[in-house]
């Protein structure tokens, strides 16, 4: 029967009737037995079998597999419809592929950003604990406090620190920079991370003068070892010092910040040490919170320890800055790119909402069209269900087409955004489409679809395509200001010349460099070397370079100005570079006012510093500083502004201190101060041949060393990586929004003026011109266009304020771009509207009224 | 064949379901037609039982398509061809467990009565 029921229907239905008959003509024979005329015996037969076709339909629909049969029937039916109405196919297949492609691709990338699970175990019960200070951008503790908290807190059950990411060197073999993330011997137990090999620190190797031990990423474990399990136990060297390997992080193991982290080591404080550490190097807190406790418990319950630890404190101003601050660990580790994820998920939220709307007008307007077929076909017999289902499968075969392209789309937009990425984003580089996602947005559209082609109806269609252009408007606007942005931040000058200009970064190890003489005699040392090379124009040698921000920084308002405090407290911080005499020269950084520094400036006792113009104007407005002391030291010149922000955010004031030939001077009081060497060069060589030239020079000072050169430029051009990439992200959803809500206007418009062709001609036939019909379809269009343009304008201003973060000091009330985006839409809306306009133009009243 | 027409005093409506045991019963018996499915079942019953002839089809294939019925053209004792129904194996299973819970319903429904009177 199966067989039969698929394959050869013909024959089944022949069986059918012939079984039917079968049973009719034995009724009509019973009847006639018992004396009825032959008539009399149909009509009664017939009657009492009831309807004979409504039998066959009910029997063919317990044929197995009907429901494939009628699919098949359906989907065929459904590609008939779609190729007829090819204008609507296209625009809505188009609208589907842009909406599942873009938001497919966009929350593929900022899904890992903002919602995957963190790695640790039970990662929502993390919490990092510390005070904020204006200096650092995250939270923090000084090594006393946290052994105090540590000591005497009872809220929760594990309390560990770490120090952050650092520059490394692995002096074994070939020396290499690593990045070395130290940590206290309990953090990984208290991560909930278990090393996938070996085991972590136990806390008798996290003390000082202990024999160092180290884990290994797997990443680096896998690339410099082999992947081989007998690397643990090897002794390698780190920093010039012996380190036992004791054990392998997990595949997915990510430092709290995601800074990037090659290995693991000890910070090596025991409580004595963290005792003494009343100020310096600052410590991360993490706590794990007991099961159900919330976060604002955790922070009450670190106001009162804080506040109990002050109790004994003269209260002054210490005591109004610390306040303990208690923030998920989500919080802290997407940092500065959880703005830029936002955004973007709000765009991508956007664009998936215009690409529904546009797929739920063009169902309704083809429903309101075909409402004559479908009463026909109910007439005719069809079953409601039938009808519904045939909708559903009309949406369904639109849905896969859309689909199909979409993840092809998606495809190809997640790897432009990977590779147009600047570093720092987090994870990026891991990003694969998420099936999830997919389907998700699959089923918004689909759903939109089928909700509106199901019949609902009223004012919604102009409504929502007024709310797609007022959303188009939104992103257009955010795009325009983020590009107005971008441009202004380009041209911004650098401050400095960039070209024939190299620099060398090393970072000294401790043990190799144990004291501040040793570390200075070597920076000494390599800025006379590199000067009696003769090739190089100008030699400098400073702790950091521009645009990288440099390691210092205090807040303004604490310096003293000629030994008094300021009359109006500066608002903002200031960072500091200490250089020798040769940087302004080797950088082409003009001294604006006074001198530069001189080698004198760098015998012991003497305090000079040079300040920025930002820097002067801020203190002295439109005096002249030279001449002035800030805090203790004189100011003896100006220079020109240089970029220092790294390019992640807006410039700071700057000064320069002289780098002093007394290693006991107060400018190198701090821990690991004299740490990182730069040398700077200008050089009329070629860059290769001058990088050579100081990679040996290093190397005969010693060979252990690894050294980073650079092309100024290089580092100079990466300053505008980011907003490019902001920019460019939210240029490609605005356009994709453009282009869905012209597709919207330019579909709902065709099928009105279609459906009108009648009204149309009639009015023609009866003298309008075709000239007045063309402007009604185009003043429609630009009614919807003005409402957009308000309800934009709205939406726009919530926007722009959210986006204050990335425009890099920019106001957001950006004239020029707002008035572009608004242009850009009204032009949109009026091409989108166009052809329509054309064709109720063209309208032949003749034909129109033939028209059905 | 409307309602009204069959809605006399003496002819019992069928209980949804039922129609499907009373065909698995009577099909029990022996290979048989449709058309003689519906005289077995009102001459067992009496008349009492009368079946809408248009629903025992669809009825028919739908127990065929579970599986439960088997069908095969054969000649009848008057020379004509007919589709004779008989059951299959699983479909006996099904008679065993629809007459076990019909006869559980029809006891607690009777003792219910019992009680109410």
């Amino acid at each position: 029967m199966l067989w039969d029921a698929l394959f050869r229907r013909s024959r089944w239905e022949r069986s059918l009737a012939a079984e039917l008959r079968f049973h009719l003509e034995q009724q009509v024979r019973d009847y006639e037995a018992r004396g009825m005329s032959r008539e009399e015996a149909q009509r009664k037969a017939y009657r009492e079998f009831g309807g004979m076709d409504l039998a066959k339909e009910e029997c063919r629909d317990q044929r197995p597999l009907v429901w494939l049969e009628q699919a098949l029937q359906d989907i065929r039916y459904a590609g008939r419809l779609l190729a007829r109405n090819r204008t609507f196919s296209a625009v809505a297949i188009l609208s589907l592929a842009l909406g599942i492609g873009a938001t497919t691709s966009v929350f593929s990338v900022v899904d890992r950003i903002l919602f995957r699970g963190l790695p640790y175990g039970e990662a929502d019960r993390l919490v990092s604990i510390g005070v904020g200070a204006p200096m650092l951008p995250y939270d923090f503790m000084f090594g006393a406090s946290y052994l105090e908290f540590r000591r005497h807190q009872t809220v929760f059950p594990a309390v560990t620190s770490w120090s952050g990411v650092n520059d490394c060197d692995l002096t074994s073999g070939e020396p290499t920079r690593l990045l070395c993330a130290s940590v206290e011997s309990s953090f990984l137990s208290t991560l909930g991370v278990v090393p996938a090999l070996g085991r972590s620190f136990t806390a008798e190797e996290d003390a000082p003068n202990q024999p160092r031990t180290v884990l290994l990423s797997y990443g680096i474990w896998q690339s410099r070892f082999g992947g081989h399990a007998d690397t643990l136990g090897r002794t390698i060297s780190v920093d010039g010092e012996p380190s036992r390997v004791v054990g392998v992080l997990p595949p997915d193991f990510e430092t709290p910040t995601l800074a990037h982290a090659d290995l693991v080591v000890p910070q090596r404080l025991d409580d004595a040490t963290l005792q003494r550490a009343v100020t310096g190097r600052p410590l991360r807190a993490i706590a794990r919170l007991r099961p159900g406790m919330s976060i604002a418990a955790a922070q009450a319950a670190a106001d009162s320890m804080v506040a109990r630890a002050l109790a004994g404190m003269p209260a002054g101003a210490l005591a109004r800055e610390v306040k303990p601050h208690v923030g998920t660990l989500r919080d802290l580790r997407v940092g500065d790119a959880k703005a830029v994820a936002w955004i973007l998920f709000g765009a991508v939220l956007a664009v998936l909402l215009l690409a529904c709307a546009n797929v739920a007008n063009l169902q309704m307007a083809r429903t309101e069209a075909r409402r004559r077929e479908l009463a026909m076909r109910a007439a005719l017999g069809a079953g409601r269900m039938r009808l519904i289902r045939q909708a559903v499968t009309e949406s369904l075969v639109l849905a896969a087409l859309g689909g199909l392209c979409g993840l092809a789309l998606a495809g190809v937009l997640l790897k432009v955004l990977v590779n147009a990425a600047p570093a720092g984003i987090p994870q990026l580089s891991q990003a694969t489409l998420d099936a999830r996602v997919l389907a998700f947005t699959l089923v918004c559209s689909v759903a939109s679809g089928l909700i509106f082609g199901l019949g609902v109806r009223g004012r919604f269609r102009q409504a929502s395509i007024v709310i797609q252009l007022a959303f188009s408007l939104a992103l257009l606007s955010a795009a325009g200001l983020l590009l107005r942005a971008l441009w202004r931040y380009q041209h911004i000058p650098l401050g400095m010349e960039t070209q024939q200009v190299l620099t060398a970064s090393l970072s000294l190890s401790p043990q190799r460099y144990p004291s501040a003489e040793r570390r200075l005699a070597f920076s000494e040392a390599l800025e006379e070397r590199l000067r009696s090379e003769g090739m190089f124009a100008a030699v400098a040698i400073g702790d950091s370079r521009p645009p990288d921000v440099p390691l210092r920084s205090k807040p303004l308002a604490v310096q003293q100005i000629d030994g008094r405090p300021q009359d109006s407290p500066a608002q903002g911080t200031m960072v500091w570079r200490a250089v020798t005499p040769g940087y302004f020269r080797a950088l082409g950084v003009p001294i604006l006012k006074g001198r530069g520094f001189t080698e004198q400036d760098r015998d012991r006792g003497r305090n000079v510093i040079i300040v920025s113009q930002s820097l002067a104007r801020r203190l002295f407005h439109d005096g002249d500083p030279v001449g002035h002391f800030i805090g203790g030291a004189q100011i003896v010149g100006t220079a020109a502004d240089v970029r220092n922000s790294g390019g992640t955010a807006r410039d700071d004031p700057e000064y320069y201190v002289p780098r002093n030939h007394a290693a006991d001077a107060p400018i190198y009081s701090a821990a690991d101060e004299l740490r990182r060497v730069v040398a700077i060069v200008r050089t009329p060589l070629g860059p290769e041949y001058a990088a050579r030239a100081i990679r040996s020079t290093v190397a005969r000072m010693d060979a252990s060393l690894p050294v980073e050169v650079e092309a100024l430029s290089e580092s100079a051009g990466r300053l505008s990586v980011r907003p490019r990439f902001n920019a460019l992200l939210l240029g490609v959803f605005a356009g994709l929004g453009l282009l869905l809500s012209a597709l919207g206007t330019y579909g709902v418009l065709g099928i009105l003026v279609a459906q009108r062709t009648r009204e149309i001609g009639i009015r023609i036939a009866l003298g309008a011109t075709p000239h007045a019909m063309a402007v009604m379809v185009l003043g429609n269009a630009m009614r919807w266009v003005a409402a957009g343009l308000v309800l934009g304008g709205a939406l726009s201003l919530a926007l722009a304020r959210a986006l204050t973060s990335m425009l890099y000091g920019m106001t957001a009330y950006d004239p020029a771009a707002w008035t572009l985006a608004a242009a850009v839409l009204a032009a949109t809306g009026f091409a989108a509207a166009w052809r329509p306009a054309r064709r109720a133009a063209r309208v032949d009243p003749v034909e129109a009224l033939r028209h059905d | 064949m409307s309602r009204h027409t069959n809605a006399k005093t003496e002819e019992a409506e069928l209980l949804q379901g039922t129609l499907d045991l009373l065909i698995l019963k009577v099909v029990a018996l022996g290979p048989i037609h449709g058309y003689g499915m519906v005289q077995r079942i009102q001459q067992i019953s009496n008349e009492a039982l009368q079946i809408r002839q248009g629903s025992l089809y669809p009825a028919l294939y739908r127990l065929e398509s579970h599986g439960w019925l088997k069908a095969e053209w054969k000649t009848t004792e008057g020379g004509r061809e007919a589709k004779f129904y008989s059951l299959t194996r699983v479909g006996h299973q099904r008679l065993k467990a629809e007459t076990e819970s019909w006869n559980r319903l029809c006891s607690a429904i009777s003792l219910v009565l019992q009680a109410a009177e």
